[in-house]
C-alpha cells in the first residue's frame, strides 16, 4: 500500500502532523491497525535506526522521528486497546542506575525500542535495584541499564544480582550501555548484552529475545 | 596581577584551564553520586583548598564549579529551589580562594534537555531565563569570565545572549564533540568549523571543545583535529580540554590511563595547531596540571 510507505517516509523525516494525517487516512482506506503499525510506523523507525547507526542522521532527527511515531500511535493505541490489546512483542524496562542522572542515551534507546514495536517502561534516572526488579517482575523480558560514570557503572552489577535473587535470571535478560561501559565490563558483571548506541540496542534486544 | 584575559590571549599567551574539581573532590571523600554543589557548600574549606591547589599546580583559572547549577540539572536532586543560594555561595568561595594572578571562571554546563528546534521540548525563552538564573549570582559573586559548555551549539548561543543582557565579561563557548563515521560532530550533527562560526557570530570571545573519551566521545587523540577544524570557522582564541584517557575501575578506584608525562608531550601539538587555552577534563589530576603548565611554559620562549 503506497500510503503505508508514505507514512514510513514521513516518519523518517520527522513530520509528525503528516504522519498523523496519513495514519488516519490509511485506516479510513481500510488498512489494518497491524499493517499501519508494522509497515508504516515501525518501518519508518527502522529506517531511522539504520540511518542513525550509519551516522547519516543525528539526535534531533531521531527525536523528531520519535515524535512522529508518537503522533501515529496516538491514533492506533486506542484502537489496539479496543481490539483487546495488540500482542506485545516484548516488554523492556529501562533506567539509569542509582546516583546517575544522565539520560540522553537512554532516552534515545527508548525511542528506538518503541519505534521497533517494543513496550518500554522507562524508570527514569537514579533508579535503585529494587525498582528494576519490581518492574521486571511485571512481565518484562529485558532490563536495560545505563550509566555514564565509572562510579555509577558499579551499580549495574547489584541490579543483576537483585534480579537473580528475585528468581528472574534467565527469564529476564539484561543489557547495559553508556559511554563508559564496554562489552568487557558487560561480560565481567554477567550482563547478557551490551550495546554502544541506540541503534545497536535494538539489534541486541532482538538477539536477546531470539529474534535474530 | 592577572591582567585582562582577552588582552593576555591577544598578546599570544597560552593559558591553562580545567574542568576537574568534581573528580578531585573524590579524593576529598566526595560521593560522586550526589550533586557537586551540595558537597561544595557542605565542605567549603575542601573546595577552596582544591581551587588553591589547582592554581598552584599551574591552572590560570579558578572555577565556581557550577557546571551542574542550571535548574534542570538541580531538579533531579531536589535542589532547584536552592539554585541562587548554591551558586552565589560557590562563587563567593571561589572568588576568595582564586589567587590574584588567576581568572575566576563561572561555568554552566549542559542542560540535559533539547530545544524544540532540535526535537526537544524546551523553548528558547525558557532556556534564556534558565541561563539568567545562574548568570546573575555568578556575576554578583564576581566571576571574571563565563564558560558555557553544551551538546547543542544553539543553547550556548542563547546563553551568550543572556550574559550580554546582564554583563560585559568575556565568554568561553565550548561543545562536547563525538566521533561519527562521517567525522567529528556534536550530538546535533554540527561539525567544529560550523560550531565555531556560530559561536563567533553569537559573540563568544574564546571558542573550543571538551573531549570526554568513552564510547562515541572524542578523546585526546582528536584534539589537534578539533583545533584545526575550529580554526577554520573562527578567528577567536581556541580552547581545548581533553580527558586523560578512558576511565577504568580498578579495585574500586577510578583510574585514567594517560600519565601526566604523556599529556605534556601532546601539549606542544595543541599549541602548534592553534590552541590558546589548554587543559583537561575527566581524570586531570594536579600532576597533569603541573605537567601541562610546564609544557606550556616550555613552549613560551
Amino acid at each position: 500500500m503506497g500510503i503505508l510507505k508514505a507514512i514510513a517516509e514521513d516518519l523518517r523525516k520527522g513530520e509528525a502532523s503528516k504522519v498523523k494525517g496519513l495514519v488516519q487516512a490509511a485506516l479510513d482506506e481500510g488498512a489494518s491497525v497491524e499493517d499501519v503499525l508494522n509497515e508504516g510506523l515501525i518501518a519508518g523507525m527502522t529506517m531511522v535506526g539504520e540511518l542513525f547507526k550509519e551516522n547519516e542522521i543525528f539526535l534531533p532527527e531521531v527525536l523528531f522521528a520519535g515524535k512522529a511515531m508518537e503522533a501515529g500511535m496516538e491514533i492506533l493505541r486506542p484502537l489496539m486497546l479496543k481490539a483487546g490489546g495488540q500482542k506485545v512483542k516484548a516488554r523492556i524496562v529501562l533506567g539509569t542506575v542509582t546516583g546517575d542522572i544522565h539520560n540522553i542515551g537512554k532516552n534515545l534507546v527508548r525511542i528506538m525500542l518503541e519505534g521497533a514495536g517494543y513496550e518500554v517502561n522507562d524508570l527514569g534516572v537514579d533508579v535503585p535495584p529494587q525498582r528494576f526488579v519490581d518492574a521486571a517482575a511485571d512481565g518484562a523480558q529485558i532490563v536495560g541499564m545505563s550509566a555514564l560514570l565509572t562510579t555509577t557503572m558499579q551499580r549495574m552489577k547489584p541490579v543483576i544480582e537483585a534480579l537473580e535473587k528475585a528468581g528472574l535470571k534467565g527469564r529476564v535478560k539484561t543489557m547495559i550501555g553508556g559511554a563508559i561501559v564496554t562489552q568487557q565490563y558487560a561480560d565481567e558483571i554477567g550482563a547478557d548484552g551490551y550495546a554502544p548506541d541506540a541503534g545497536s540496542a535494538v539489534d541486541k534486544a532482538k538477539e536477546l529475545l531470539g529474534l535474530r | 596581577m592577572r591582567g585582562d584575559l582577552l588582552e593576555r590571549l591577544r598578546g599570544g599567551e597560552v593559558l591553562v584551564s580545567h574542568i576537574t574539581i568534581h573528580g578531585l573532590a573524590e579524593e576529598k571523600g566526595r560521593d560522586l553520586t550526589g550533586h557537586l554543589s551540595e558537597w561544595i557548600v557542605d565542605h567549603p574549606q575542601d573546595f577552596q583548598d582544591l581551587i588553591k591547589a589547582t592554581c598552584a599546580a599551574g591552572s590560570d583559572f579558578g572555577t565556581t564549579a557550577t557546571q551542574g547549577n542550571i535548574r534542570y540539572r538541580l531538579r533531579g536532586f531536589g535542589l532547584e529551589d536552592r539554585l541562587y543560594e548554591l551558586t552565589i555561595k560557590q562563587t563567593q568561595l571561589a572568588r576568595e580562594a582564586t589567587p590574584k594572578n588567576c581568572h575566576l571562571k563561572g561555568i554552566i554546563s549542559t542542560t540535559g534537555r533539547f530545544l524544540e528546534s532540535a526535537g526537544g521540548d524546551m523553548t528558547v525563552d525558557e532556556l534564556y531565563e534558565s541561563y539568567k538564573e545562574v548568570i546573575i549570582p555568578l556575576l554578583e559573586g564576581g566571576v571574571d569570565v563565563l564558560e558555557l559548555v553544551e551538546n547543542d551549539t544553539e543553547q550556548v548561543v542563547v546563553g551568550i545572549r543572556a550574559l550580554r543582557d546582564l554583563g560585559d565579561i568575556p565568554v568561553i563557548a565550548l561543545n562536547f564533540l563525538y566521533h561519527y563515521k562521517t567525522g567529528i560532530k556534536t550530538l546535533m550533527g554540527v561539525d567544529p568549523k560550523t560550531a565555531a562560526t556560530r559561536f563567533q557570530e553569537a559573540g563568544a570571545d574564546v571558542i573550543g571543545a571538551c573531549c570526554y573519551g568513552g564510547a562515541g566521545f572524542t578523546s585526546r587523540e582528536d584534539a589537534v583535529t578539533i583545533i584545526e577544524e575550529t580554526r577554520q570557522g573562527c578567528d577567536k582564541p581556541i580552547i581545548i580540554m581533553p580527558n586523560q584517557g578512558s576511565a577504568q575501575e580498578i579495585d574500586g578506584k577510578t583510574i585514567y590511563p594517560v600519565t601526566p608525562e604523556q599529556t605534556a608531550k601532546t601539549v606542544p601539538d595543541w599549541i602548534a595547531a592553534g590552541a590558546s587555552i589548554v587543559g583537561g577534563v575527566a581524570g586531570t589530576s594536579l600532576e597533569h596540571l603541573r605537567a601541562i603548565s610546564a609544557a606550556v611554559r616550555g613552549e613560551e620562549k
